[in-house]
């Protein structure tokens, strides 16, 4: 598998503070990526560098574009954002104005903006949000939007910085279906997050603590260790935590994350 | 404390509605009442004492007003009918009871974690001395420490205060692990309202309304399509107790046979 997201010796000087030091990170093509750190470990200092927001000089390289101030427009196109930052605003009233304010900019005919707009609806079931105020929407279905709005360009890169922070639980086992889907489809996914129960379709998953990388691994061998977990803050979802807790009883032999895997292991 | 509940607006219609809240109950609420319900319950015509109301919003831009944590507790002071000489001890106190330190006082907010803002959060609004208490998606932006620290301070407001407590969750398993009750509205008709664990054995009339069961409210049913009937728990300590015992049970009628 080909390298497409590189972030090389990164080292990040604010006024007189340095982070993030010789921070190195490599992500696969194709691939559904987890950075998962607590509060105030870093990911959303590091969102901000993957987002050209924290300007950086050719750190970070994505699908062969390093990114510099001669090449931040040509990254940008390449790359879908979605921050926790609360005071995050949308520009219209109504919903399907919003989601046609991307594509006008990409230079679509009338015709063909409404034509996306019914897909978008479709794949996304929000046909009946499109004439709805998005300030009468519900916290978790703006989240749900936001994620909508940072795929609407298409980027090949998908960066979440806790994006499914205040979604409620259906909407969030929704769009991460939908998001395996566009995965399959050669979509790249940087999941930053401190929820744990959005991990589990990750290829790969990072431990991110003090602006270090403390780990990494697989989902089983990152999520089994629940100490370490515990140690650095998270809520551990009930599969997770029950499964562990019957394993460490040899009940179990492994460490389970759905209901169904944990059902035929159980109850075979 | 009854509360009435009754819109002006035709279109949130919720006339007729009398919701009885009472005193040492948490209650739940699941539903698109985001907007509605706090609004309703706080500006409510009929519950004219609204300051002995305090509602934990969500985190937002004008969460904190000031820079420093005790400028936060003095800017409000002034809503509160207590002695200068006592007001300190009752920050304190109001501190201590969320988990935190009398230390947080000399703290500047933007220094705070999202967890400690939304504990700091908590403890302005029991400095007021509330009688009823609404919290909005408690378990949200607490580290796995101060979860512990959530579930005393909702325990003591319901046991120890006598508090009416009114949790707004959209996730079933927080209403399933706080709440004593459930009401479960949609369209602004309440659809169900019972103690909690007879909500979530609705299964059907769930699902049917697009309602996820609570996780370990799930493990059990399953368990239970497979002749195990373990009883029912919100402790999840408790539940493992529960499955271990069916596991040596199984074991030992496996080894006689």
């Amino acid at each position: 598998m080909e390298s497409f997201l590189e972030i090389k010796d990164l080292t990040l000087k604010l006024g007189d503070k340095v982070f993030f030091e010789n921070f190195n990170l490599t992500i696969e093509k194709n691939s559904f990526v987890s950075i998962i750190g607590p509060n105030g470990s870093g990911k959303s200092l590091l969102t901000k560098v993957l987002s050209a927001i924290l300007p950086t000089t050719d750190m970070v390289t994505l699908d062969g574009i390093k990114l510099n101030k001669d090449n931040v427009l040509k990254y940008l196109t390449k790359i879908g954002v979605v921050t926790n930052d609360f005071n995050q605003e949308f520009l219209f009233k109504k919903v399907k104005d919003e989601l046609a304010y991307p594509l006008l900019n990409l230079g679509y005919p009338e015709h063909k903006i409404n034509k996306q707009i019914a897909s978008i609806a479709e794949f996304y079931q929000i046909g009946d949000l499109l004439n709805k105020n998005i300030d009468d929407l519900t916290i978790s279905l703006k989240k749900k939007l936001l994620i909508i709005l940072a795929l609407i360009h298409e980027p090949t890169l998908l960066i979440l910085d806790d994006a499914f922070y205040e979604m409620d639980s259906n909407e969030q086992k929704f769009m991460l279906e939908k998001l395996s889907i566009l995965k399959e489809k050669g979509l790249t996914i940087l999941n930053i997050t401190s929820k744990l129960d959005t991990v589990y379709n990750s290829n790969k998953i990072y431990i991110l603590n003090r602006l270090q990388i403390e780990g990494s691994g697989k989902k089983e061998e990152i999520l089994e260790d629940i100490n370490k977990l515990l140690d650095l803050g998270f809520q551990i979802p009930f599969f997770l935590d029950i499964s562990n807790k019957l394993k460490y009883y040899k009940i179990l032999d492994k460490t389970y994350f759905d209901l169904n895997e944990l059902e035929g292991a159980l109850w075979k | 404390m009854e509360i009435k509940l009754h819109s002006k607006k035709e279109k949130n219609n919720l006339k007729n509605m009398n919701i009885n809240f009472k005193p040492g109950v948490i209650t739940g609420i699941y539903g698109d009442f985001f907007k509605t319900i706090p609004d309703m319950i706080i500006k409510n015509n009929s519950f004219s004492n609204y300051k002995k109301i305090s509602y934990i919003e969500r985190l937002n831009k004008d969460t904190f007003l000031t820079e420093k944590v005790s400028d936060e507790f003095y800017l409000i002071k002034k809503d509160i009918n207590v002695k200068e000489e006592e007001y300190l001890d009752k920050i304190i106190s109001s501190l201590k009871m969320v988990g935190l330190k009398k230390s947080y006082l000399k703290r500047k907010i933007n220094t705070l974690s999202k967890s400690e803002k939304r504990l700091l959060d908590f403890a302005l609004k029991l400095v007021t001395s509330p009688d009823i208490i609404i919290i909005d998606e408690p378990f949200l932006y607490l580290n796995n420490e101060y979860i512990f620290s959530l579930k005393k301070i909702l325990f003591d407001l319901k046991e120890k205060y006598s508090k009416t407590v009114i949790i707004l969750s959209n996730d079933s398993n927080t209403l399933y692990e706080l709440t004593d009750e459930v009401i479960i509205m949609k369209d602004n008709i309440i659809l169900i309202r019972d103690t909690t664990s007879r909500t979530f054995r609705e299964f059907e009339f769930l699902e049917k309304n697009e309602i996820l069961l609570p996780d370990m409210v799930m493990f059990m049913r399953r368990a239970l399509n497979h002749d195990e009937k373990l009883t029912e728990t919100k402790d999840r300590d408790t539940l493992i107790k529960e499955v271990l015992k069916y596991a040596k049970e199984t074991n030992c009628e496996t080894q006689s046979d």
